[in-house]
């Protein structure tokens, strides 16, 4: 442990950015603002990405304990950072610097909220600004709706948004949304992401020379590019749209990584004949023990003794 | 043996006889010498039941580095037993006369460590009520069940190679001793298998032990060549390299023989046993131990010399962290302490006298047991996927005091088993001292 932090210590001295003072996060990144007002849920769901990512360096907030590393982690509930905005903080968080870890792979921006939610909480006279509306055609109190289409002619995928405002079907335009398709492992983004037009609609180009199941279909989600302003809303279709592909189950035929039935058979033979064969000589020479016990019933004669 | 008749004299037979019998036997220095093991060992067995009541997480392993202590352990016992296929295999093979008095010292190491080797590891597994399911499901396309079968396989070679020469030591002993324990005698009447010396016996004893001396080195070859590729069929730097196998075999030999030079050092001394095991026999073990670490010398400087030539990305840290990072001092410890040095120093025979020949071998067992350390840890520190916000115990391995006490326990029961072996019966071949291969004239003329 000594050793790993002194290492860390040699480590940040010999990169030079000890000498580094403050930490400059850029102007238009400073202004960022949560779009959802901070509740004691979105702490809660903060408290635990802290308890697994954040306290083994920065510690509990408000016990000012975090682990002695230079810089100093700090306190979270500390003035090091309540002097920072949301945005500085969502900066920090998503980026990191020198031994604070980049956590933009690991926590999504809902993730990141919640944290910042949770160290809110021990700032007090914090007052939380929410960022405003972002312009767009979608009526207040409107509910969102998506659809996934496909043009044989124009071999185009397309993404249609409709709002629902009490009845009234309004095309939300735009708006950029992205489709992936699902293959064995995760997922393919397919083309650029791109937004919706004056009737909704955004066209994403398909190549129909692309794989699919036995029968051609492939199973394509649609979902917002700006999760955080218009939500998770996603649209999941299987569209009859690729090559029909027959290819054998990775587990159909005879593999190193199939069950033990199904692996291949020169290495089964291998096994099998090396403990076959050398068995079969431990069993030999377990038999002729056997006929050395039998052979304790013969008389020695005089002239076939061997100690003399 | 056509033309020779094989023959035993009887007054030397006598004499060794006299010698190798005398310290038979459980004496009052033996059970104070048990008890001070058992009492040491129920201390570990206590903290193998913490492990088993709580699991691995009372272990310094976790999800990065998921081998440590125990597989580390794992190899080297395994490289100690290797010992019984390099003087019965390869040396009797060679017709080596010198190993006569230490080959069942080396049958009775291969026996107690590749008895424990499977124990070892047991103790590395969170589970070991399953370890059932390994034959009922194992795959043959994993090493792990390949590891299995070898390990099984060669300990039932060695205890046979350890048990037939016995036989007819047994009976001789029989003959002679009235002042054994009824149990004990009960013990060599079993297993002396009604042998009569009779020249049939002989025959049949002789072409056991012949089909099992060869039988025995590619069975040897095989277990340890497996323990390698447990890490060599993995694409991981430190692990990825296609010298691993006889790497790790040479590498058993050096550990094998240092080993047994101390055990042969021990029981010369507490047995007075200095006429057979004399300064000769440790002249030639030290140039045996010589050869092996000149052997395994070169593979290292194959194993680490090219990596280090070329610097690949991960290999490159690996190499890193072994030659002036983290694990530098056991690094340099393990190749200065337990085999350059040793190459050197046993150049003068006097390094080869048996007191200066087992201070060095301590050495060099003491390194072996750090280079397996040095071979399974540091590459599990370094894995491919890149890896953040990991808590540092993950990275980091360091064994805890279980861990260490298991690992204690198992090198004392391996001890205990030796122990046991070198008191219960003969630790010297009486009959194969006093064998004599005469000229059978007889047969030629007719």
């Amino acid at each position: 442990m000594k050793n790993y932090i002194l290492l860390i210590i040699g480590f940040v001295i010999s990169t030079g950015v000890y000498a580094q003072g403050e930490w400059i996060v850029p102007a238009d990144k400073k202004g960022k603002l949560s779009t959802v007002t901070f509740s004691s849920s979105m702490e809660k769901l903060g408290a635990d990405i802290f308890k697994n990512n954040c306290v083994s360096c920065h510690g509990t907030p408000g016990q000012n304990n975090p682990i002695p590393l230079m810089p100093s982690p700090g306190d979270p509930a500390g003035s090091k950072f309540s002097d920072n905005t949301d945005g500085e903080l969502y900066y920090k968080i998503q980026e990191g610097r020198v031994t604070m870890p980049s956590f933009k792979s690991a926590l999504s921006a809902t993730d990141t909220w919640n944290v910042i939610a949770y160290i809110r909480s021990f700032h007090k006279g914090y007052k939380q600004e929410v960022a405003a509306k972002v312009e767009t055609n979608i009526p207040e109190g409107a509910t969102l709706a998506m659809d996934l289409s496909y043009d044989a002619d124009a071999k185009k995928v397309f993404v249609k948004v409709i709002a629902n405002n009490e009845g009234e079907q309004i095309p939300v335009a735009g708006v950029d949304v992205k489709i992936v398709a699902k293959r064995y492992f995760g997922q393919l983004p397919i083309g650029e992401p791109k937004a919706t037009d004056g009737n909704g609609i955004a066209n994403i180009d398909w190549n129909d020379e692309l794989p699919g199941d036995s029968i051609g279909n492939v199973a394509l989600t649609a979902s917002f590019v700006d999760t955080e302003n218009y939500g998770d809303l996603t649209v999941a279709k299987d569209l009859k749209i690729a090559v029909a592909t027959n290819k054998p189950a990775l587990n159909a035929e005879r593999a190193m990584w199939n069950t033990v039935k199904k692996a291949p058979l020169w290495i089964l033979f291998s096994y099998l004949g090396g403990v076959i064969t050398v068995w079969f000589f431990i069993i030999y020479v377990a038999l002729s023990l056997k006929k050395i016990f039998a052979l304790g019933k013969d008389e020695v004669s005089d002239e076939e003794q061997v100690i003399y | 043996m056509s033309g020779e008749k094989f023959r035993l004299n009887k007054t030397k037979l006598d004499k060794i006889a006299t010698d190798v019998l005398r310290p038979v036997g459980f004496t009052r220095g033996f059970h104070n010498w048990m008890a001070f093991l058992t009492v040491a060992l129920v201390a570990c067995l206590y903290a193998y039941y913490i492990q088993f009541d709580k699991g691995l997480i009372v272990t310094g392993m976790r999800d990065m580095v998921s081998w440590g202590m125990y597989i580390a352990n794992f190899v080297f016992f395994v490289a100690t037993a290797l010992v019984g296929m390099l003087i019965s295999g390869v040396c009797g093979l060679l017709g080596y006369k010198w190993i006569k008095p230490v080959s069942r010292i080396a049958e009775m190491i291969a026996v107690s460590f590749a008895a424990v080797a499977g124990l070892v590891i047991v103790s590395d597994m969170g589970r070991p009520e399953r370890l059932l399911n390994v034959f009922l499901y194992g795959r043959v396309q994993s090493p792990i069940l390949w590891d299995v079968t070898v390990v099984t396989t060669y300990l039932v070679i060695s205890s046979l190679l350890y048990l037939l020469p016995l036989i007819p030591d047994l009976a001789i002993a029989r003959g002679r001793d009235n002042k054994m324990p009824k149990w004990q005698s009960m013990v060599y009447e079993l297993l002396s298998f009604k042998w009569t010396h009779h020249p049939k016996q002989y025959k049949l004893l002789f072409k056991s032990i012949r089909i099992l001396t060869v039988l025995v080195i590619p069975t040897a070859f095989a277990i340890h060549t497996v323990t390698s590729w447990l890490m060599a069929v993995t694409p991981r730097a430190g692990w990825d390299s296609t010298v691993f196998g006889p790497y790790f075999l040479t590498g058993a030999f050096v550990t094998g023989m240092a080993a047994l030079v101390i055990a042969v050092f021990v029981i010369r001394n507490s047995y007075r046993l200095r006429e057979y095991l004399n300064d000769d026999v440790f002249d030639k073990m030290g140039k045996l131990l010589q050869l092996v670490c000149v052997v395994y010398f070169y593979f290292n400087l194959n194993e680490f010399l090219v990596p280090a030539y070329k610097m690949k990305g991960a290999d490159a840290i690996h190499i890193h962290e072994l030659f002036v990072g983290k694990h530098a001092v056991m690094f340099w410890f393990t190749q200065l302490a337990g085999l350059i040095l040793p190459i050197f120093l046993l150049l003068w025979k006097k390094m080869r006298s048996p007191i200066n020949l087992m201070v060095i071998s301590l050495f060099v067992l003491v390194a072996a047991w750090f280079k397996r350390y040095i071979i399974v840890i540091p590459t599990m520190e370094h894995p491919f996927l890149p890896v953040q916000n990991l808590p540092h115990e993950w990275v980091v391995y360091q064994p805890t005091v279980i861990e260490t006490a298991v690992t204690v326990g198992s090198i004392l029961m391996a001890v205990m088993i030796f122990s046991v072996l070198a008191k219960l019966f003969p630790v010297i071949p009486i009959w194969e001292m006093a064998e004599e291969h005469v000229e059978d004239k007889e047969n030629e003329t007719h």
